[in-house]
């Protein structure tokens, strides 16, 4: 289905969606939003609850992400060592050995926790060399736990509004739920 | 003990918290149980707590089925956004299409003196005739569109030394060097599935020399021989840190090394890694996680590695050399410690030199690097929904087997029913 007025939608998103500022890309959901309730008028008026907002549909997107998130469980059976010198590297095996993705919010901790050793004293000591792999592993899965089953969408979608490349932390792993 | 027990069934609708443990124990064992139960009291409150039980099983029936309508919704939702993604890249195509520049003869000229340092590049990849990276290049220029269509070659990026380019003829000779044949020559993967197709092994363990790479070579009169090096972007550990911040090649914001006055050592030119030029269109999301070249493959191969201006001033800045370093007069600290003395080695593989000027106007390589984006954000869309999807057929799962249960229980309540019907004629007749 093409749009009605192609091209200063075309121009629009071009000039702004550079620059990635957020008043900018209200704009352009706005004029995106006139796009599509135009569209609405003859096609798709059967689904008055589609959000044209970008919030709006942050929020919903964050709300279906949370709820799965929610449902996968998390393994009991975990004798694993791991050794590793990154945190995000020792998220990367977790996921691989247990076939389950991590939650947005325990990989974007797990990079800060990268991130604040940058400059430090003993940077390039092997991490686990400082904390246990076991520790180190249980650590994850607790916050993994606290993420999976407390967070609320809203703060996701918060989240995820000042971040446009958020979807880098969500994994691209589907166990079987 | 008629009265009371009736009673009791009825609170426990609205205060359950006072009975759950009955309650419970009517929920949890199977509806033959309570049937027996019956038969034990034979008591009214039994054709209560059926009628109760029922509800209760139609209540949640109603719960599941409106979350798999909201689920169906929502992947309606999530299509709808699809559909509006799909129409941005059409449109941005087609505003590419207009602006394409290839039509002024100009623009023609410059890329072939720029392709001509590809092309030498290419020449020295294939002058490797019997390694993996030669036999790659030959498909993918020999059989260019045909190649592409191989599911083998569809995963693969590229060679690395065609990833990047290096200004510099000098330092395009060092970082060769430093890099060793070998892993100029090594392919680059996105995904562990592209690795895997590349090789495969028969159930003794040896390498199966009729398909993967070994059996392309051998179609075109090649034989695959040694080892090669394969990279597989999406398991590479991504650098973590800040970027520069407005640059447009996205250069890493390293921490410059400093000496104890504050200074940088004298003769210290910058990072390796920053000093090479990708090209725009592996700036951004290139591997599944949205990560650029720069970032992943040239971070992992050259990591912190310093360049400076002379031996002297390399060695004079030791302490601050964290992983290596390189000095323009031909110096080589391959890790901290291992130091690589003797003379000069020329590799014959070297990155190609960059574009003498960006032909291309700003808008168009704007829009290019957009549509990337957002056919990236279609592929993680695209996962969204696959997620949506597994939340729904689980309640597609549930809701059949809460209605297995619901008629079960009717079937099975009935039956009771027809046993005791003056008892159910009474309950029915009862005031409510």
């Amino acid at each position: 289905m093409k749009r009605t007025v192609p091209w200063n939608e075309e121009v629009d998103v071009i000039s702004s969606d550079s620059d990635e500022s957020s008043s900018l890309d209200k704009e352009v959901e706005i004029n995106n939003g006139r796009a599509v309730k135009q569209s609405t008028d003859d096609m798709m008026a059967d689904h008055p609850t589609i959000e044209i907002t970008s919030e709006g549909s942050l929020i919903r997107r964050a709300e279906m992400y949370q709820e799965y998130m929610k449902r996968i469980p998390i393994p009991t059976r975990r004798g694993s060592i791991i050794p590793f010198s990154t945190w995000m590297g020792l998220g990367k095996s977790i996921k691989q050995l247990y076939g389950q993705p991590l939650h947005y919010l325990t990989n974007v901790l797990l990079k800060q926790w990268d991130q604040l050793r940058f400059n430090s004293e003993d940077e390039h000591r092997p991490l686990d060399t400082i904390i246990h792999p076991c520790k180190a592993e249980a650590t994850v899965w607790l916050i993994e736990e606290v993420h999976r089953c407390t967070s609320s969408h809203y703060h996701i979608a918060k989240l995820w509004l000042s971040d446009p490349m958020h979807h880098a932390f969500v994994d691209s792993i589907f166990p079987q739920l | 003990m008629y009265q009371p027990n009736n009673q009791l069934s009825i609170h426990t609708k609205s205060l359950s918290i006072k009975d759950s443990s009955a309650l419970m124990q009517v929920d949890q064992k199977e509806t033959s149980v309570v049937v027996k139960d019956e038969m034990q009291n034979g008591g009214f409150s039994q054709a209560e707590s059926i009628i109760y039980h029922s509800k209760k099983l139609q209540d949640d029936l109603q719960t599941i089925g409106m979350k798999i309508k909201q689920h169906e919704e929502n992947i309606k939702f999530l299509n709808s956004k699809r559909a509006k993604l799909d129409d941005e890249i059409v449109d941005l195509k087609v505003f590419l299409n207009s602006h394409h520049p290839s039509s002024t003869p100009k623009i023609e000229n410059e890329a072939h003196s720029d392709l001509q340092s590809e092309e030498e590049t290419t020449e020295q990849i294939l002058r490797h005739e019997k390694s993996a990276a030669g036999i790659i290049c030959q498909l993918k220029t020999r059989h260019g569109s045909q190649a592409s269509h191989l599911t083998l070659i569809k995963d693969v990026l590229g060679i690395v030394a065609t990833l990047a380019k290096v200004d510099d003829d000098n330092l395009s000779r060092l970082f060769s060097e430093y890099l060793g044949a070998e892993t100029m020559l090594a392919i680059v993967c996105k995904t562990y599935e592209g690795v895997k197709a590349l090789e495969v092994y028969d159930r003794e363990g040896f390498i199966n020399k009729n398909s993967g790479l070994h059996g392309l070579g051998a179609s075109i009169g090649k034989t695959l021989e040694g080892r090669f090096i394969v990279i597989c972007l999406d398991n590479l550990r991504p650098y973590a840190g800040e970027f520069i911040s407005d640059d447009p090649q996205r250069r890493l914001d390293l921490h410059k090394p400093r000496l104890p006055n504050g200074e940088h050592p004298p003769g210290f030119l910058g990072f390796a890694v920053n000093m090479i030029t990708v090209d725009n269109s592996y700036l951004f999301c290139v591997s599944s996680s949205g990560h650029g070249l720069r970032e992943t493959l040239f971070y992992n191969l050259f990591s912190r590695l310093q360049v400076y201006k002379t031996r002297a001033d390399m060695v004079s800045a030791l302490p601050c050399i964290s992983d290596g370093a390189l000095s323009l007069d031909g110096g080589m600290i391959r890790t901290t410690g291992v130091f690589s003395l003797g003379n000069r080695e020329d590799v014959d593989v070297r990155f190609p030199k960059q574009l003498v000027t960006s032909s291309l106007p700003e808008s168009y390589i704007e829009s290019e690097k957009q549509i990337k984006e957002i056919k990236w954000k279609k592929e993680k869309l695209l996962e969204d929904i696959k997620r949506e999807q597994a939340l729904w057929d689980n309640a597609k799962f549930s809701f059949n087997k809460k209605k297995e249960e619901f008629l079960k229980f009717l079937a099975e309540s009935s039956s009771y029913a027809s046993q005791h019907q003056i008892h159910a004629a009474q309950s029915r007749l009862t005031p409510r």
